[in-house]
């Protein structure tokens, strides 16, 4: 009996976000994808298109490229926001608030503009090439835009507010007692925090990691505007096959592919990882 | 390492605000190009945003949609997750996988879906249904953000307040939701701010009565870079900083109250 | 949630007037009263809105009472209203290859022309007039320089010329696929090819000739934006442009020339939605814009070629060859021929994307 009702509890709690997804979201996207790919288009064709998107060469290294910046955006938000987070939960509330002013302001700024300064600091005539140039400390310009280097920085920035506020989040909750009663058992500073601080702050680092690696795949603006030409993110070849081919039924799948591969990518890290210190049994 | 942790988040915080800091003088440039550093400054483009009823409709428009989308995700999310963290119940991770599919689909191929339903439904230009539609596209962080919130509240203390008679709404309220208020205001937070900031579902499902802030600049911008846009990020950023120095002010003014 | 943000439907360049214009109307109650009165028209908006809206709009209201209201929208916008069946957008102001796309996909209306009652259809400049679309201004793809290092005069006065790395040396800015269409026609002038045997384009000794300069260019833009601020902040010394963008950056005080020798001429044309409600009305603004005494007023202003012959003596000076007194279209221009791109862009793109990598 109890477990009936518990059941009936955990969907009725379910409910609501699966009725938007199912809805908002499932339902048209099912509907574009049928539309779009078997009542526009010749059934016959499909294969055919299919097997193009599969075998292009350009597809394959976007997808690589793709993945590969996610990563490295993922792992340097997390070295760059988890001491920042730790500052924040440990320290008193006027320094957070200055802290916390400088992660979130970046958000009321358009992505343009965001990207524009960053422009006017890497470009080679920008803030950070003209100050070396200047002190003499070198000779020509530096390539630091309009590479994947670039393109890590900006996405980094745009992306590690949600790092920082969520690892803050699971900082906040944990009890100092258990850190002082470590300490007062004899334990050191770093043995505390590999062994009691960091697992408790754990399913923080999940998260976090999780929704910065799902969003810097679905990038592009900024890989367009600070990336080198050879810097093709899949989300920009969707687009432009959207926009400027008109060729809606590539698009299609190519997005169905890119969303099997972040799904198995997914399967993956949650088979690597402790998953369950973030979801429960 | 601990003497090192000041000066590593100061340099962050620096590097925060440096591109800001950027925006903020183009947004004082006299010229109508985008130059650093402006070869004058003036106030024009404040005046463009304030002069001009469409910039303001255009940022109502979007602080309408966004706060739906906040209330709307923040709502589902904190259920969601709460069932997640809760309960037991089978395929959590395949649940979580769909749930997630809204940020990982491509946000143009989501817009035109997104479009063909609302068309069908009438409800292109509608305030609501946009955000309902932000609200599906933010779901996922903000339930990424309130699993984790909820996983650092002790269910000792729930099955405490349970035991000595609170109802679980009670508990929920008094308990729960407390301890993961940080989390809870991080979720919301996201969400109100991912709306705002979104573009291409907004670009399909408004029209030109309610079209948004970011549609408006890409509007204004799609052919060159103007300051206008440097001086609409400005204003809010200086409301941003108002509204924090305001919370902070009232704190320490609770505090010495109480002492 | 950070969204894409970069949705490109046209390429087209604009004159920004500095105005701080607004509507007239209240925007807030916009719903479609009677539909004689309204006429929904996508345009590039912004700057080119503003420009447009006191040399045309207002002037047109005045006339006939009808309202104009400007929507932005991309191209794919216009193509899922119309395959939902949700004609919002009456009259479509964007660049002539999009309008192609729109009229292969079946969604614009064909132009009555015998119902023009300001404009004499014999004087509209045949090449941009056509069933379904018909031109209101043309400009170009040009060379754009930087002044600080090419001193006027001393600029690459050929394509073969900007090509050469040795002799005039810096980084290039070139057109990008994802701005519409590489600037093969360019490549292969570069290449020895003359301008008029250019169409149909060969497109491997294109990119053979396009690999040649590869390395000088740090990036090919995609938006009209980027393009000029890559020059004016000089990231490239030499590039590609469209004609009235470069206008508007040099207008704006930054140090950058035109060179139009050798040019390809772009055309920003009028095309009716199939299904709108408004034919007539549309009918009659685009009949109004392009009427000798609105393009000549329009144009004049916002720097332009006229596509009404009519208007030609109005053209700006600066858009005129002083040698020959026409265009520098007419004189030094080839066309852009967008029946090819539109049957061979998917092939183009393949290429370039293996190219690009």
């Amino acid at each position: 009996m109890r477990a009936r009702r518990r059941d009936r509890a955990a969907l009725l709690l379910l409910l609501p976000s699966v009725l938007m997804l199912a809805l908002v979201f499932v339902l048209p996207l099912v509907w574009f994808f049928v539309r779009t790919l078997f009542i526009d288009s010749a059934p016959t064709e499909l294969p055919g298109l299919v097997a193009d998107v599969l075998t292009s060469r350009a597809m394959l290294i976007a997808m690589v490229t793709t993945n590969w910046i996610s990563l490295v955006v993922t792992l340097t938000a997390l070295l760059i926001g988890y001491p920042v987070a730790y500052y924040l939960a440990t320290r008193g509330r006027g320094r957070a608030a200055i802290v916390v002013f400088c992660v979130i302001v970046p958000y009321f700024t358009s992505v343009i503009v965001r990207t524009y300064s960053w422009m006017v600091i890497l470009g080679s005539h920008g803030i950070i090439n003209q100050s070396l140039l200047d002190a003499g400390l070198i000779a020509a310009p530096l390539p630091l835009l309009y590479n994947q280097f670039s393109i890590t920085i900006g996405m980094t920035y745009v992306l590690l507010p949600y790092m920082v506020l969520t690892l803050y989040a699971a900082m906040k909750a944990i009890d100092p007692a258990l850190l002082r009663a470590a300490r007062a058992l004899g334990s050191g500073g770093f043995y505390t925090f590999r062994r009691v601080y960091l697992p408790l702050s754990m399913h923080g680092v999940l998260s976090g990691a999780l929704i910065v690696f799902i969003l810097s795949i679905g990038f592009f603006i900024t890989p367009a505007l600070m990336g080198g030409p050879s810097d093709v993110m899949v989300a920009m070849l969707v687009e432009r096959s959207v926009e400027i081919m008109l060729d809606w039924q590539s698009a299609a799948i190519m997005s169905l592919l890119l969303l099997s591969v972040t799904l198995v990518l997914y399967a993956i890290y949650t088979r690597v990882t402790d998953i369950q210190r973030l979801i429960g049994g | 390492m601990r003497r090192a942790l000041p000066g590593f988040v100061g340099l962050v915080c620096l590097v925060l605000m440096l591109p800001i800091a950027i925006v903020v003088v183009l947004a004082f440039s006299g010229g109508t190009f985008l130059h650093f550093p402006p070869t004058s400054f003036s106030l024009r483009w404040f005046a463009v945003f304030f002069g001009d009823p469409r910039w303001q409709a255009s940022l109502w428009s979007s602080l309408e949609i966004a706060s739906v989308a906040c209330v709307l995700a923040t709502v589902a999310g904190f259920f969601a997750a709460y069932a997640f963290v809760r309960r037991g119940f089978a395929g959590k991770k395949l649940l979580l996988s769909m749930l997630l599919l809204p940020t990982i689909a491509p946000t143009v191929i989501t817009s035109i879906a997104m479009y063909f339903l609302s068309a069908r439904l009438g409800l292109v230009g509608n305030l609501v249904w946009v955000g309902c539609c932000h609200a599906v596209i933010a779901l996922p962080v903000v339930l990424l953000i309130l699993l984790s919130a909820l996983q650092g509240v002790d269910p000792v203390l729930e099955r405490a307040a349970l035991s000595l008679g609170a109802s679980r709404s009670r508990t929920m309220l008094r308990v729960v939701v407390p301890i993961a208020a940080p989390g809870i205001v991080s979720a919301g937070l996201f969400a109100f701010l991912a709306s705002f900031d979104e573009l291409v579902i907004s670009l399909f499902l408004t029209n030109v009565a309610t079209q948004t802030l970011p549609v408006r600049i890409w509007n204004s911008l799609h052919l060159e870079i103007e300051p206008t846009i440097a001086a609409v990020s400005t204003f809010l950023i200086g409301v941003t900083a108002l509204i924090l120095l305001l919370d902070t002010a009232v704190r320490g003014l609770r505090r010495t109250a109480r002492s | 949630m950070h969204s894409s943000h970069r949705m490109i439907s046209t390429r087209r360049g604009i004159l920004r007037a500095g105005a701080t214009a607004s509507l007239a109307t209240p925007y807030l109650f916009v719903r479609r009263a009677a539909a004689a009165q309204q006429l929904t028209v996508r345009t590039p908006g912004g700057a080119y809105d503003d420009a447009k809206r006191t040399t045309v709009y207002e002037p047109f209201r005045a006339k006939t009472g009808i309202e104009i209201v400007p929507v932005a929208s991309t191209v794919a916008k216009l193509l899922a209203m119309f395959k939902a069946g949700q004609v919002e957008i009456d009259c479509i102001d964007t660049g002539n290859d999009a309008l192609l796309n729109l009229e292969m996909a079946g969604a614009l209306e064909p132009i009555d022309y015998k119902s023009f009652t300001l404009t004499d259809p014999a004087d509209i400049d045949p090449p941009v007039k056509l069933p379904y679309q018909v031109g209101s201004f043309t400009y170009a793809f040009v060379m754009g320089y930087n002044t600080g290092v090419f001193p006027p005069g001393k600029e690459p006065k050929s394509w073969e010329q900007f090509w050469d790395l040795k002799a005039f040396p810096g980084a290039r800015t070139l057109a990008d696929m994802a701005s519409g269409a590489p600037n093969l026609e360019f490549a292969l002038i570069a290449d020895g090819v003359p301008m008029d045997k250019v169409f149909p384009i060969d497109i491997p000794r294109a990119f053979k000739s396009l690999s040649r300069i590869k390395s000088s260019v740090p990036k090919f833009w995609d938006t009209g934006a980027l393009s000029a601020q890559m020059m004016a902040d000089k990231e490239a010394v030499l590039g590609v442009l469209w004609s009235t963008r470069l206008q508007v950056a040099a207008d704006g005080g930054a140090p950058l020339g035109t060179q139009w020798n050798q040019n390809e001429i772009l055309v920003q044309s009028y095309g009716i939605t199939k299904g709108s409600k408004n034919v007539d009305a549309a009918l009659k603004f685009i009949d109004y814009s392009l009427s000798p005494e609105v393009q000549a007023r329009w144009l004049g202003a916002y720097k332009a070629i006229p596509t009404n012959v009519k208007a030609y003596p109005a053209t700006s000076p600066v858009l005129l060859d002083p040698e020959t007194k026409l265009p520098w279209t007419k004189s030094k221009g080839f066309m852009n021929d967008i029946q090819w791109w539109a049957d061979n862009r998917a092939k183009v793109n393949q290429y370039w994307s293996n190219w690009i990598l």
